[in-house]
């Protein structure tokens, strides 16, 4: 259990680094909510490590791929389609060595 | 495990439903997710927070409430963010288009809409329909005195969840008087389509364009009305 979160934080990590460098990509979706949300369960989110806001990463089984999900924020005047198939190749591209296989989804949430 | 829910996931093998799912901009439920431990909204705190509620003596609990000021602080965050995001490009922040900025990413925080595919049919890529909507009126009021109220956005066919098909725009304009209303309408139609497929990448099979008010065009020469022109884009 221990071991997997701590997989599942590296991988989560290494996605919203990549995510957050890609051009055209003002910021992760800030996740403003769900930190509220949460709030009553700080010990086992703290117990999971401080997931970045805006990356979800799971998988359905120890061995299975991750299945990674990444909402961003986009700037004006870039196209978000392009973005967000930048996004998914930049974090496809540098999961093929810790995560081969990882299902990447991008959702831009906002331009600003 | 204690992974998040996933309510909002678009992905596959999420929500069963996504017209009636809770991360799908239905009603249900999104009050109880804005609710803070002590009994406030989160909506309610971020607009106190917008109207300067922040003195003291005007709302005490939001400077006591260990909640109340966490959320105003995560605001604050999000300020310096959008800062930095229009950094280089608007250098001239005034505080008022700085929180109109904030207060913009929190509405769509809060109400993001549905997933709306992004790209070809094979990929998965997606536009929450908040932001998708809000560049299509941006999009609809490029044409002079044209005014967008209600777009909403939804998959042309059904099945799928959620569908990765072409979308279908309906949306609500209030324009100005001109002779030819059908070219008018023409007109907005097209520059919708453009936004969709310029500035998002989004496919849409189709743009219902509904005029829901006539107007007179303020400051305009009657003899010339404004709204048929071309051009006038920022």
């Amino acid at each position: 259990m221990t071991a997997a979160a701590t997989g599942r934080d590296a991988v989560a990590g290494t996605v919203a680094r990549v995510a957050a460098g890609v051009p055209g990509v003002a910021f992760l979706r800030p996740g403003l909510a769900d930190l509220f949300r949460s709030s009553a369960r700080t010990a086992s989110r703290a117990a999971a490590g401080d997931t970045p806001a805006g990356v979800r990463v799971s998988r359905a089984s120890e061995a299975g791929p991750w299945e990674v999900d990444v909402q961003i924020v986009v700037h004006r005047g870039h196209r978000a389609v392009a973005v967000a198939r930048a996004v998914r190749d930049a974090v496809t591209a540098a999961l093929s060595g810790a995560a081969p296989g990882a299902q990447v989804t991008v959702t831009v949430t906002n331009a600003v | 495990m204690a992974m998040n829910s996933g309510a909002e996931l678009p992905g596959p093998g999420t929500g069963t439903g996504p017209a009636t799912g809770p991360g799908s901009g239905g009603a249900d439920g999104s009050a109880d997710d804005e609710r803070l431990a002590c009994g406030r909204l989160l909506s309610e705190v971020w607009e106190a927070w917008e109207d300067g509620a922040g003195a003291p003596d005007r709302d005490p609990h939001l400077r006591a409430c260990p909640h109340c000021s966490a959320a105003v602080r995560q605001l604050d965050l999000l300020g310096v963010a959008v800062r930095e995001a229009g950094g280089g490009r608007e250098p001239e922040w005034d505080t008022g288009a700085l929180t109109e900025r904030v207060m913009d990413v929190v509405r769509l925080e809060l109400r993001p809409g549905r997933p709306l595919p992004l790209g070809e049919r094979e990929e998965d890529l997606w536009v929450r329909e908040a932001m998708a909507a809000k560049a299509l009126r941006a999009a609809a009021e490029t044409v002079p005195g044209v005014r967008a109220g209600s777009c909403l956005i939804r998959p042309a066919e059904s099945g799928g969840s959620p569908s990765r098909g072409p979308v279908r725009v309906r949306l609500e304009v209030v324009v100005p008087l001109a002779p030819r209303l059908r070219d008018l309408a023409e007109e907005v139609r097209r520059r919708v389509h453009g936004a969709a497929d310029d500035a998002l990448g989004l496919p849409v099979d189709h743009v219902d364009v509904h005029i829901t008010d006539v107007t007179e065009p303020a400051g305009t020469d009657p003899e010339h009305p404004a709204g048929t022109e071309e051009g006038n884009q920022p």
